[in-house]
């Protein structure tokens, strides 16, 4: 060991690179991140969550939440759909440049794309048939548009309409990324289930909701108590085997409540610059089973 | 006696194991070769994938012009347009179904305040708010709405949620131009309190 100095300097380089690049570049690269206006929606995104979804922030980390389910949405490619936008003037030409762009459609079809501009020519095509459709349009009159929308096997399985970037994350404190999807990923909760009910009754006993469920229930965030005078509003609406004895009904605690409101804030309905996706109407979801399917 | 085994093992350490010390050998070139082309293979990585180090560039897109060039231009469509504005302040009330909740938010789908010939009552309840007792489809409902003209700050967005609301469902009704948003938002500049359904049904239906 006559070459204490050496070593010295070989382990303070050797970590002084790791601190740069996983402290240092992501703080700078992401660090300073501030609310941003979305011209779509004409509003500062993301918003700071308020009232008791603050509380169920925390009711998450104590129940252990993070531990199964994570809030990440991943996109592996970008796809386009053609939309045309605007006929123009010289709408024959629009038409046979229409079925140039799409050769399935019959010259009815085209016609009827033509009459009732916007609709959509062409869908889930790559960039460079983008290019090359709009060079055909070019000059013609007809205006055409490429909407993107994002792919990948968390977008497929209706988790998200986009991938989570770093701004979803500015007002959460820790952020609860989650690395394990034995549920599934609760990034835009949110908006699939939208039903206070329905998160309520799943984590009192998620079999209640979801018959193949995997997920533990979570009793103690209920007060299983007697039925006073009358029974409570608040009252879960139990049945079969779940539903609690006679006289007996079943009230969520104040836990209950901040939790399914912070499961309600869990959002993405915003495109943002860095993960763009085009506007899609709002489409519930049909079959609330799917939700369990486990995720490979 | 007992003089002998020591001997031997003492000569053999020897003969087998050299005593250790400290040597100046060279480097082997070739581990340098190595290292080298792995910074270089480790730079070019970079160079392709980490998109700059810009803090716009995620995920598939490799640059961040590559990104700007795929940003999809805002909907025409109003359907589409209020469609996300519903989805992002209405929802969590109405419900993506527009059926609202029993006992607490009233429907929209069906409703007999929305299917009528003129959003004027809609445009100033979702600008205002409603409060006070309220009669859907000879349902009696109370409760309270909060105001979201400040929200919905783009008159184009408020024609669209309410264009969106009228033909939605199953509702089949007008649709809400930004000029009639615009007229009823400046009528309704200086109210700063919810309506009162008897108030509103005093109102013609439609933007005059």
């Amino acid at each position: 060991m006559n070459q204490g100095p050496l070593l010295f300097l070989s382990v303070l380089c050797a970590m002084a690179a790791s601190w740069m690049g996983f402290v240092l570049m992501p703080q700078v690269q992401l660090g300073n991140q501030s609310t941003r206006l979305v011209k779509e929606i004409g509003r500062h995104y993301p918003a700071e969550r308020g009232g008791i979804a603050v509380k169920g922030h925390d009711v998450y980390r104590a129940a252990g939440c993070v531990s199964c389910h994570t809030q990440q949405v991943r996109q592996s490619g970008f796809i386009f759909d053609i939309v045309l936008t605007d006929a123009g003037d010289f709408t024959d030409l629009v038409t046979s440049l229409v079925q140039q762009a799409n050769g399935d459609l019959s010259d009815q079809q085209a016609a009827d794309i033509v009459a009732n501009a916007p609709k959509t020519i062409l869908e889930g095509v790559s960039k460079q048939t983008v290019d090359s459709i709009a060079f055909l349009f070019k000059d013609s009159g007809g205006k055409v548009a490429a909407n993107i929308r994002p792919t990948g096997p968390d977008i497929d399985r209706g988790w998200g309409p986009r991938q989570t970037v770093g701004l979803d994350y500015l007002f959460d404190e820790p952020v609860l990324m989650g690395s394990q999807r034995i549920g599934p990923d609760l990034a835009d909760v949110g908006s699939r289930l939208a039903d206070r009910n329905w998160h309520l009754l799943h984590l009192y006993h998620p079999r209640t909701v979801v018959e193949k469920s995997i997920m533990p229930a979570y009793p103690y965030l209920f007060e299983t108590r007697e039925i006073g005078d009358s029974p409570s509003p608040d009252a879960l609406a139990l049945k079969g085997e779940f539903a609690p004895e006679e006289g007996m009904e079943v009230i969520p605690t104040p836990e209950a409540n901040a939790l399914v409101e912070y499961l309600l804030s869990l959002r993405i309905f915003h495109p943002v610059f860095e993960a763009p996706y085009i506007f899609t109407q709002a489409e519930p979801s049909e079959n609330i089973d799917s939700e369990m399917e486990p995720a490979e | 006696m007992s003089a002998k085994p020591k001997k031997t093992v003492h000569k053999k350490k020897h003969a087998d194991e050299r005593e250790p010390g400290v040597h100046q050998e060279p480097v082997p070139v070739l581990l340098f070769v190595i290292l080298l082309l792995l910074a270089f293979w480790g730079m070019m990585y970079l160079h392709t994938n980490a998109g700059g180090f810009n803090r716009y560039v995620y995920g598939p897109f490799e640059s961040y012009a590559m990104v700007s060039d795929v940003q999809p231009g805002s909907s025409d469509d109003p359907m589409k347009r209020g469609a996300d504005v519903y989805k992002s302040i209405c929802l969590p009330c109405h419900q993506s179904s527009g059926l609202g909740a029993p006992g607490q938010f009233p429907p929209l789908a069906g409703s007999d305040w929305v299917n009528v010939e003129g959003p004027n009552r809609m445009l100033r309840i979702v600008i205002n708010g409603l409060s006070g007792p309220v009669e859907v489809n000879g349902q009696s409902w109370s409760g309270a709405m909060p105001g979201f003209g400040d929200l919905i700050a783009s008159d184009e967005d408020l024609a669209a949620v309410i264009t969106y609301v009228r033909n939605s469902w199953g509702n089949e009704a007008s649709v809400c131009t930004p000029e009639e948003a615009a007229l009823v938002r400046s009528e309704s500049a200086d109210r700063g309190r919810p309506w009162s359904s008897p108030e509103l049904l005093n109102l013609s239906v439609e933007v005059q």
